[in-house]
């Protein structure tokens, strides 16, 4: 099987290896399309076109090259991998799984270019799209937007970096992607410098709640709706925008944290129920099981990369010392005699003079 | 120059080194290129050698015979044929006829000769500085129609319609690299950077008459409103209203002793009417409530609802000056003055936020503003009122009555004790009788409830004043004038009085507190308020949904077209920048000199290029294809930007682009700097005719010119646009008055035609013709 090291278009047929969300080994005949590494990304994407008449994929990967520049994108992608199996255990049959959230279908962390498999996103994303959508579209968006948030917050997980970039458009549904920054509730997030993240989410020691969420997704809406982005510092300005952009986001970027109002409020504002899909329950143990599993095989490969310690150089013979003294002894005693005779000689030169 | 050309009405044929047997071909070339410019009255430019104007006889002929051309002028250029017989030009007589001018041109490059003092020739540049050929400088300045037909005029005064010219002359032109700089500076200037936040809240240009779809005053001029006057609303409204005002007026009515003692101003009704003016207040708050919500749909009303509201009294007659052509038409306007006022990305921010401000919100966003008023704080208040608020153990009330029962018994002997007792008597009657209505309002009827209401505090203070009274009269028994008949009627009335008044008070600041309780004056305004929020709520949300929906897509789109033509002219602007990079100093030197005039110009044919871009972006949007707006946008903007360069490389900045706009508003291109210092055009212009002008023949063939007053023609010419630099420079001078202006070219000067001496021009007929006479 070719590794994922592959960059060109490669029309042959090969067989995938790799695991599904539970664990279970997954084989698929798939034929590859080239690499792409978006700018700044910390991960390579690639189509797999199905050979097996199974659905299409999304292959995502840490390429060599890349591993070596940034060694943190291994952490990102296990990550990535960790949360879309929390969310695949939790929306897995007979539940149906969110269209508003990018979906898990394989992985394989274990080897040299660890790699996720994914359903295909869907449309395009928001970066740049504010003014192709017109006002039916955007309270569609708006709306599903939404629920991927409640999507994600019900299962206790926070995207923690919602941009336009990070959320995909179809004309029907939006579609939540990138889970790499993802966390769950109360996890320590990594700090963010955009102003797309919630001013708390900036400041160091950051633990991941759904507040943040809450501003990410009204950063996205603001920018699709004004097509202005959001200020590097400080929130944005409602006061001479639109009523319904007003009355949507009132307090999310005024509040703080602890008082802006939850993504079930600002579904109710779009005169939505704020219901959220049907998963499994955080507390069944097969939930619960799924996701010990994954942690444990997550935990066993990061201690088989951990290096072997360096064993004590073995004792020297005796022979071999013995030799070893005596010749350190004997070295001792030419430099000495050296020494002796130059001075002796250097003394009757001066005699002599 | 080229063989075949044609420029704005003049056609030009060089028959110069060219076989005659292609010269017919290269005249219908001349003739087909002036059609192609659209011009049908062909004046026609003919270059041709001195020597060779009989060998192409035919050709003339065939040419004036044709009825193509009007008018011609014949440049012949060479030495004099014979120079010792002073012979200058060997030509037909075709070359003489009406409309035809014969100009020689003996030298190429010329002489400058002062005409007036003949004194020695000096070498063209002591004329023409800017180094140009003053061939090249005549030919370009006769290829104007309006020159071209002046010197034909002039020559046809000369002698022997034929002359030589001399010429000084100016070029407002700018090079190239120069331009394309300014252009590329243009195109930056115009497309502009993103806008802040500040700068797009600013807002734009205002939708003229669009401005209620966008959040603006909701008054209408000739508009009857949303609602119908008759409909079920309006009704609940009215009735509401009228039971607030009424309840109020009947609360004001129970004040004072009328109200206490009339059984019907304080009786059940008024508490009947309170309560229904609060079951109405509730009834009217729950019926908006409900149509909010039913009409409730962030976007266009769909049928079955705009049949439930209509049935509701809402009304959907066209709002004057609301649909979607007029609204188009305002956003036209506006987006077209912005072009070039504002920087395109900094509009396309601005229809961003008309977009934002114009999409439709739902009617049951305007529940919570219905809530804010609080009404039905109000209602419940008023439905179970709050019982009158009539203080138990008054005491200004009780000290009154001691006083007054005092004042009534202090008269001595009998008189004093049957007024007090009267008047205590009187007192406690009107006392209970308050009492009593305040217990009913309560629920409760029986005497011992009254008794609990303090009838007993007023009875002991009655008693008190009667008691004190009696004791002071018992004191002043010996003083007869208090049993006077004056003083037992005045203390009798004092008491009346006195008592009369403390019952009125206690009674009616007891009203007056219940009406404050009540609020009923705050009810109608409430009712009054929550009647402005429906009306705007249908207004905006339900009868001008469509409009609003459709202006928000329409901004949208339009910013997209905006934008994406804001990036092709930049993607154009950086695949160019090699060509603008040469003239960078040339440029810093033009700002400096100009400020700005030339970014300026050339912004202006870029601001016009946009806006010829985004034209047909109007067409698709009044037919409705909104997702089509943006077709084309980007290649249409890159095309007009290639056609700008060619045109710059083409005729330079005489004239505007053909996608520039015209009409009032369009002005001539105009430049001052290009033609030089201050004060040199009017210098070049008003040259004396008879000065120092390049005369374009070789010194020795001066000879053969007839100068003099009758000899001598002079045209000055120069473009429309700079009429105020040649005139306004300097003192008047009646050379001046002649000018002929012309509507394009970059030239400017003076023509000096001097006639050739007789006998200079031999006019010969061909062989075949043995005719020939000298002229």
């Amino acid at each position: 099987m070719p590794t994922a090291s592959d960059r060109g278009l490669d029309t042959a047929v090969h067989q995938l290896r790799c695991s599904d969300p539970h664990g279970r080994p997954l084989t698929r005949t798939v034929r590859f399309g080239p690499w792409h590494t978006p700018a700044g990304a910390l991960a390579s994407v690639r189509p797999v076109t199905a050979a097996d008449g199974g659905p299409d994929l999304a292959q995502k990967a840490v390429l060599t090259d890349l591993g070596r520049r940034a060694g943190y994108a291994y952490e990102m992608l296990e990550n990535e991998a960790r949360i879309a199996a929390r969310l695949s255990h939790r929306y897995d049959s007979p539940y149906a799984y969110p269209p508003e959230l990018v979906r898990l279908v394989g992985y394989d962390l274990d080897g040299e270019e660890p790699f996720l498999l994914f359903a295909p996103p869907r449309g395009v994303s928001l970066a740049g799209a504010a003014a192709d959508l017109h006002s039916a579209a955007l309270r569609q968006l708006e709306e599903s937007l939404l629920r991927g948030v409640l999507a994600l917050a019900s299962s206790q997980v926070v995207h923690g970096a919602l941009t336009p970039q990070t959320v995909r458009w179809d004309g029907q549904c939006a579609q939540i992607t990138e889970l790499g920054y993802a966390r769950l509730t109360g996890e320590e997030s990594p700090p963010q410098t955009t102003g797309w993240a919630a001013p708390e989410q900036r400041a160091g020691g950051h633990r991941a709640r759904l507040a943040d969420d809450v501003w990410g997704a009204g950063a996205v809406i603001y920018h699709v709706v004004t097509g202005a982005p959001m200020p590097a510092t400080g929130a944005p300005r409602l006061t001479n925008r639109g009523e319904a952009l007003r009355a949507l986001l009132d307090g999310v970027f005024t509040e703080p944290a602890e008082r802006r109002p939850d993504v079930a409020t600002l579904l109710r504002r779009l005169r939505v129920e704020p219901s959220p899909p049907d998963g499994a329950a955080l507390t069944d143990p097969a939930f619960a099981a799924g996701g010990h599993a994954f942690d444990e095989r997550l935990a066993r490969k990061r201690a088989s990369l951990r290096p072997a310690p360096t064993p004590a150089p073995p004792p020297l013979p005796r022979r071999r010392r013995s030799w070893l003294w005596g010749g350190a002894t004997a070295l001792l005693l030419v430099t000495l005699g050296v020494m002796s005779m130059a001075s002796g000689v250097g003394a009757l030169l001066a005699v002599a003079a | 120059m080229s063989e075949a050309t044609s420029d704005a009405g003049v056609a030009l044929l060089s028959l110069r080194a060219a076989p005659t047997e292609l010269a017919r071909e290269r005249f219908e070339a001349a003739l087909a290129a002036a059609s192609r410019a659209g011009d049908d009255a062909c004046r026609l430019l003919l270059i041709d050698d001195a020597a060779r104007l009989g060998e192409h006889h035919d050709l003339f002929e065939t040419i004036l015979a044709s009825r193509r051309v009007d008018s011609m002028i014949c440049l012949a250029i060479g030495p004099p044929v014979d120079r010792p017989q002073g012979q200058a030009l060997r030509a037909t007589p075709v070359l003489t006829v009406e409309s035809v001018a014969l100009l020689w041109v003996g030298d190429e490059s010329g002489v400058a000769w002062r005409m007036d003092t003949r004194g020695a020739v000096r070498p063209p540049e002591a004329v023409q500085t800017d180094g140009s050929q003053p061939l090249s400088r005549l030919v370009a300045a006769l290829l104007t129609a309006e020159v071209f037909d002046h010197v034909v005029a002039a020559v046809a005064q000369l002698p022997n319609r034929a002359a030589n010219p001399g010429l000084r002359t100016a070029a407002g032109q700018l090079d190239l690299a120069t331009l394309l700089a300014g252009h590329a500076q243009a195109i930056a200037m115009v497309t502009g950077r993103d806008a802040d936040e500040p700068t797009i809240e600013r807002g734009g240009p205002s939708l003229e008459n669009c401005e209620l779809l966008v959040g603006g005053d909701t008054v209408l001029p000739g508009y009857a409103g949303p609602l119908r006057p008759d409909s079920p609303l309006v009704r609940l409204r009215a009735e509401s209203e009228r039971s607030c005002r009424e309840a109020d007026r009947l609360v004001r009515q129970m004040a004072g002793l009328s109200g206490l003692v009339r059984p019907a101003r304080s009786g059940p009704g008024v508490l009947a009417a309170v309560s229904t003016a609060g079951r109405r207040l509730g009834e009217y708050h729950d019926a908006l409530t409900d149509v909010l919500e039913l009409g409730d749909s962030a976007g266009t009303v769909d049928s079955s609802r705009r049949i439930e509201l209509e049935r509701q009294g809402v009304c959907w007659d066209p709002v004057p000056g609301l649909n979607r052509l007029t609204i188009v038409a305002r956003l036209q306007s506006a987006v077209d003055g912005a072009i070039g006022r504002y920087p395109l990305r900094t509009l396309a921010s601005w229809l961003l936020l008309v977009s934002d401000r114009a999409m439709p919100q739902g009617s049951a966003a305007h529940l919570d503003r219905l809530d804010r008023l609080n009404p039905m704080a109000t209602a419940p208040r008023l439905s179970s009122p709050p019982p009158l608020p009539l203080a138990a153990v008054p005491a200004p009330a009780l000290a009154a009555v001691a006083t007054g029962c005092l004042l009534a018994g202090v008269v001595p002997g009998w008189w004093g004790a049957v007024a007090g007792g009267v008047f205590a008597v009187l007192w406690l009657v009107m006392v209970t009788v308050a009492y009593r209505r305040e217990a009913a309002q309560r629920g409760e009827r029986s005497a011992r409830a009254v008794l609990r209401s303090g009838l007993l505090a007023h009875a002991g203070a009655a008693l008190a004043g009667l008691a004190a009274g009696r004791a002071v009269a018992v004191a002043l028994a010996p003083t007869p004038l208090l049993s006077t008949v004056p003083v037992r009627v005045a203390t009798a009335a004092a008491a009346a009085a006195l008592l009369g008044f403390a019952l009125s008070r206690w009674w009616s600041a007891a009203v007056h507190q219940w009406r404050t309780q009540l609020r009923l004056d705050r009810a109608v305004r409430v009712i009054a308020a929550q009647d402005a929020i429906l009306r705007e709520a249908a207004l905006r949300e339900w009868v001008l949904a469509g409009q609003r929906s459709f202006l928000s897509d329409a901004a949208r789109a339009m910013a997209g077209a905006v934008r994406e033509v804001a990036e092709s002219l930049d993607g154009w602007r950086e695949r160019h920048a090699s060509d603008a990079d040469a003239a960078a100093a040339p440029v810093a030197t033009l700002d400096r000199d100009a400020v700005g005039d030339l970014q300026s110009l050339l912004a202006e044919d870029v601001a016009d290029a946009a806006r010829a871009t985004l034209a047909p972006c109007w067409e698709v949007l009044r037919s409705g294809a909104l997702d089509r707006v943006r077709l084309g946008v980007a290649e249409d903007a890159e095309a007009l930007m290639d056609q700008h360069r060619q045109h710059l490389a083409r005729q330079n900045i005489d004239q505007r682009p053909p996608f520039a706009r015209r009409g009032d508003d369009a002005r001539s291109p105009r430049l001052a700097q290009a033609w030089g210092p201050p004060g040199h055009l009017a210098e070049v212009v008003g040259a004396a005719s008879d000065g120092l002008l390049v005369q374009l023949c070789a010194a020795e063939d001066l000879q053969l010119l007839e100068p003099g007053r009758w000899g001598t023609q002079a045209v000055r010419f120069a473009p429309r646009s700079t009429q105020d630099l040649v005139l306004d420079h300097g003192p008047r001078d009646a050379r001046l008055d002649d000018v002929v202006w012309t509507g394009s070219g970059h030239l400017a000067g003076v023509i000096r035609l001097v006639a050739l001496r007789a006998g200079a021009v031999e006019l010969i007929w061909p062989e075949e013709a043995p005719d020939a006479h000298r002229l």
